[in-house]
This record gives structure tokens, C-alpha cells and sequence, in this order.
């Protein structure tokens, strides 16, 4: 029987455990030497894009933070004979492999637990971190050769893979369209989604008649547009940020062009329905994959993690609101990830009965098994460090603003629609 | 005589809905029903599959597995069966099977009413045996995905 150490009592709006961590605090104080004062500090790093994109580096914060309350007293935690007082630091990575990899080295000197990543520059930080055995945790991006449990042996990831995504978009996708057009964007995300799609597409690329990059920065792409019409494509498959998902659906539409546009978790940030809120109806139909939000178990552990997050930080409003006027909400999926990646990071130290021997520490998180958010287990071991499996990528279709799982797909019919009005 | 017409056409009309509406219901029912099995693609019976299933060769089938039906869904091989016998059975006899076929299993998840079995093999190949008891019959459904580089 699986037990959900971390949906307790504990998971309370973030006054109470404010307030509870300056009494654990005050308490310490008052008796001057106690336990309290002998915690170690441990610091958890995040290391993502709180200027380039932070909708999602805010939604990988939160849920580090929500875990964090969750699991400890006040942010005390015990493991072995030691207790530790573990910190949240946020590291702005300004999506840039550079900046990323200054980020990890800082981690490295603090001598940090553990790096949740949204994945940018993981190419160039994974070695310094392994040499010090600092293990980095990846809750977004889902390139391919990011996470190899025999060569990056520090690196974990609870998020979709770029080849799960892929593959379940080949199998939605190419039963319905068969001249599709690839637009990837010019980032890292965009150039591992490219190659993810062709080894996908692989068992018939007669049916791929555009490879189409999408400039960084660009808020026109109606050139691109242009070239994938006119290879008679009819349906587009965006890899790429969500500006320029946004960008490639107005191009579209103001076109007059009701193309089916297909895309990736990107298609749901809030950026998107912002850009296009001048025309909500362009937003309609907008198709995205990701993974599912419940688990087979049902809706209940998620929406009771859904509760927790928006009692501790208020919902992540969109900035859209439905024809009706109701402001919607973002469900914290990429929350939700980093939520179960720190669980796993947590429970690792304790497992391990500690911080002292960091080589011991990366070994017992290559081991760790924890029940998700949302019921699932997240599981790494030393042939597997990837948290999410293909086959739990879903697909959900926008209408109004707010989006629901299509019908057309077997496991996305299943799943049951999140509430995201207020 | 225009009355009359008008009450007759009515009096028809009503009967026709009430007709059509009973009708619907059993069979709105029955779709409602045959829709979420296909949503949840449960397998309970059905004659044996003939021919390829479409696995790579060397798939483990586990003694008491009759595959059903098989379908390409783009890349991906899906296939749907039943085990004759409970969860716990199933379950176990797709892990053991994996290892001696020479896959790897770096995922395996079982609850109450459902089982997944993730596999992986050197070259590229993956996929998940999903298990799911709802069967009434003394079976599991079996659904099988296979993807390759």
C-alpha cells in the first residue's frame, strides 16, 4: 500500500507555515542551544528562467517551496542523527547554458543538496555537478540526451521527454494529417524537439513536407507561415517557446488559414493566451501534449495538490478570462513536477540518513521511489532516472480559454477536465 | 377538419419523440458505455487474433495472454488482449517475462485495479503494458504499445 507522507495535515496555506517556522524558530532561540540552533543549513538551488520565462521558472519555485513545507517542520528535517534547516535559493538562469552553468558552479560552492533545473544548459553543468556529486533535477525540458543514468549519472528528471511527447504526437497526429509541417524554434527546446519529431516521424517522413526554424526574438513569423502553406502542409506541429507558438497560431489565423496547430506543454502557458487575447477565438482549437495531470487512481490527490498550492500562493491567473468574465487559472502541472522531484530529493536525504556523504546521497536518490502529487509513483533507479513515461502523455484541446482533454485519444478521453476558473 | 389534422400531426409527433426518446436512452446508454470503453480500451474477450501482431519479434506473451486486436497508431505498435487470471498474475508474469526475452524493465507500478509494466531494449524499443481489472469474466485487460527509433 502506497502511503502520501506529503498530502498531510502539514499542507496548510503559506501564513500557517510561515507563522509555524518562526515559532519553530523563536522557540529555538528561547532555548538557546536546543536543537534549533544546530541545524545545518541545506539549500536546494533553482536554477531556471525567472526573466526569459517565468511562468514556468515561478511554477518550478512554487513547487519546490510547497514540497519543502510539506515535508519538514517549519523547514527543519531530520535525517540520521542530523537535523537540517533547508533553504530554497532561486537562481535566474535567464535561459542561457552560460548562465546556467554559473548558476550550478554557485550551487556547487554553497555546497547545495540539490540543483531542480528547468533543464537549460544541463549539457554543460551536469559534469561539474557530478564531479562534486551534486545531482540536478529537471522538471521541463525533456531533451532526449539530457537525462542517460549511465553517463550522467546525477541527473534526474520528473517531466515529459521530448521523445514521449514526440511519439504521442505522431500517434495522435498521423492518423489525421498527412503533410505536416515541423516549426521549431532556435532554442535549445526547440532543437531537441526537432530531433525527437524526426525519429518519431521516422516510419513515414513522406509525410513531413516542412522543416521550418523559428527565430528567437522574431514576432512576425507569417514569412514561416507562408512557407509551410504553401508546402501544402495541413497540419503544424510547433516546437518551440511560447511567444512564438503564440506568434505562429497569428499568423495563421490572420490569415485566414485554419490550419490545426499541434504543439507541446509550451502551448499551455499563460504567455500564449495572453498574446492572443485580442482574439480569443484564434486561440480555439489550439491543440497541446503534455502529461497527464491525474492519475489512473482518479482526480482527487491532484486536485487536494491543487488546493495546497493555490491556498499557499494564491492561483496562477492567466490574465484571459472566458466570454463568460470568470478570470482563468493555470493547473500547476510543471508545479506539480517539481513538487515530486523535491519529495524525492527529501526523502533521498533521509534515506541516506544525511548530507555528509554526498556520493552516498546521489546513489540513494538513483534509488528512491515516491508517490507523486497526483498518486502516480515517481521512480528512478539505476537503469531508469526519468519520473514521467511516454505513455502518460495526454493531449488537451483549448476552448474558450480554458483547455480539456480530447476525446479522440484513448487516454486522454479518460481524464477527467481541471478546473481553471475562478 | 383543419383542427383535426393539426391534432392528429401533434398526437404523432408526441408518440415520435416519446418513441425516439426511449430508444435513444438504451441506446445513448449503450454508446455512453461502448465510448468509455474505448476511451479506456478494456479488453475483456474476443476471438484470438489471427495474424502479426505487429511486437517486435521475440515479445514476451506470457502463458494465459490471447492478443485481440492490433493497429498502427502513426509510430507506435498498440496492442489489445486479455490474461486469463487476476491482476497479481498478470503483473508478475509480464515482469518475469521481460528479462529472460532480454528487455529491461526500468519502470513496474501496481495498485488496487491497475497495473503498468514499462519496458525497454537496446536499439530503441519501448513501450508499457498497461493492466487494467475491469474485467467480469475472470480476465485482465492487457494493452500493449511499442515504439521504435
Amino acid at each position: 500500500m502506497r502511503q502520501r507522507p506529503h498530502l498531510c495535515p502539514r499542507h496548510q496555506p503559506l501564513g500557517l507555515a510561515l507563522a509555524l517556522a518562526l515559532c519553530v524558530a523563536a522557540c529555538g532561540g528561547g532555548a538557546g542551544g536546543s536543537s534549533t540552533q544546530s541545524a545545518s543549513p541545506l539549500t536546494i538551488v533553482v536554477n531556471a528562467p525567472f526573466t526569459g520565462a517565468p511562468t514556468v521558472a515561478d511554477a518550478i519555485a512554487n513547487g519546490v517551496d510547497l514540497a519543502v513545507q510539506a515535508r519538514t517542520q517549519g523547514g527543519l528535517l531530520t535525517a540520521g542523527d542530523r537535523r537540517y534547516r533547508i533553504r530554497v535559493s532561486k537562481l535566474d538562469d535567464e535561459l542561457s547554458p552560460l548562465q546556467a552553468l554559473r548558476n550550478v558552479r554557485t550551487a556547487i560552492d554553497d555546497h547545495a543538496l540539490a540543483v531542480v533545473d528547468e533543464g537549460t544548459g544541463v549539457d554543460a553543468s551536469w559534469s561539474a555537478a557530478n564531479a562534486a556529486h551534486l545531482p540536478i533535477g529537471i522538471t521541463y525540458q525533456g531533451g532526449q540526451e539530457l537525462v542517460d543514468p549511465v553517463e550522467r549519472p546525477n541527473v534526474f528528471r520528473i517531466a515529459p521527454t521530448d521523445r514521449g511527447l514526440a511519439f504521442r504526437l505522431g500517434e495522435y497526429v498521423a492518423p489525421k494529417h498527412h503533410k505536416v509541417a515541423f516549426l521549431v524554434d532556435d532554442t535549445a527546446y526547440g532543437t531537441q524537439g526537432r530531433e525527437a519529431l524526426d525519429k518519431a516521424w521516422a516510419f513515414d517522413p513522406k509525410q513531413v513536407v516542412a522543416h521550418i526554424v523559428l527565430p528567437s526574438g522574431q514576432t512576425d513569423l507569417s514569412p514561416q507561415v507562408l512557407r509551410a502553406q504553401r508546402a501544402g502542409a495541413d497540419a503544424l506541429i510547433v516546437w518551440a517557446r511560447a511567444p512564438a507558438i503564440a506568434s505562429v497560431v497569428s499568423a495563421a489565423r490572420s490569415r485566414g488559414w485554419e490550419v490545426p496547430v499541434y504543439t507541446t506543454p509550451a502551448g499551455a502557458d499563460p504567455i500564449v493566451r495572453q498574446q492572443l487575447a485580442g482574439h480569443p477565438q484564434w486561440v480555439d482549437a489550439l491543440i497541446f501534449a503534455s502529461g497527464r495531470m491525474t492519475a489512473e487512481e482518479g482526480p482527487a490527490p491532484f486536485e487536494q495538490f491543487q488546493q495546497s498550492y493555490q491556498s499557499a500562493f494564491g492561483p496562477d491567473l492567466v490574465g484571459v478570462k472566458t466570454k463568460q468574465g470568470s478570470a482563468v487559472t493555470q493547473p500547476p502541472e510543471f508545479a506539480m513536477y517539481a513538487y515530486d522531484m523535491t519529495q524525492a530529493l527529501l526523502s533521498a536525504l533521509q534515506t541516506a540518513g544525511g548530507a555528509d556523504d554526498r556520493a552516498r546521497y546521489v546513489r540513494v536518490l538513483g534509488a528512491t521511489t515516491v508517490e507523486g502529487a497526483n498518486g502516480d509513483a515517481r521512480s528512478f533507479n539505476r537503469r531508469n532516472h526519468e519520473g514521467v513515461i511516454d505513455d502518460d502523455v495526454a493531449f488537451a484541446r483549448f476552448h474558450d480559454m480554458t483547455f480539456a482533454p480530447v476525446k479522440d485519444d484513448p487516454l486522454s478521453a479518460s481524464l477527467p477536465t481541471i478546473t481553471q476558473t475562478q | 377538419m383543419k383542427r383535426s389534422i393539426v391534432a392528429l400531426l401533434l398526437l404523432a409527433f408526441a408518440l415520435g419523440v416519446a418513441g425516439c426518446g426511449g430508444g435513444d436512452s438504451d441506446s445513448e446508454k449503450q454508446a455512453e458505455a461502448a465510448s468509455k470503453e474505448a476511451a479506456n480500451e478494456i479488453t475483456c474477450d474476443g476471438t484470438a487474433l489471427s495474424g502479426d501482431s505487429g511486437l517486435p519479434a521475440g515479445f514476451p506473451k506470457p502463458s494465459g495472454v490471447t492478443y485481440v486486436k492490433t493497429r498502427q497508431d502513426g509510430p507506435t505498435t498498440v496492442v489489445n488482449a486479455y490474461y486469463q487470471g487476476d491482476l497479481d498474475g498478470a503483473f508478475n508474469a509480464y515482469k518475469d517475462a521481460f528479462d529472460p526475452a532480454g528487455y529491461d524493465v526500468p519502470f513496474n507500478e501496481k495498485e488496487d485495479k491497475d497495473a503498468e509494466v514499462s519496458y525497454e531494449k537496446s536499439g530503441g524499443t519501448t513501450g508499457l503494458v498497461a493492466l487494467k481489472a475491469e474485467c467480469d469474466n475472470g480476465r485482465i485487460s492487457v494493452r500493449v504499445t511499442s515504439r521504435s527509433d
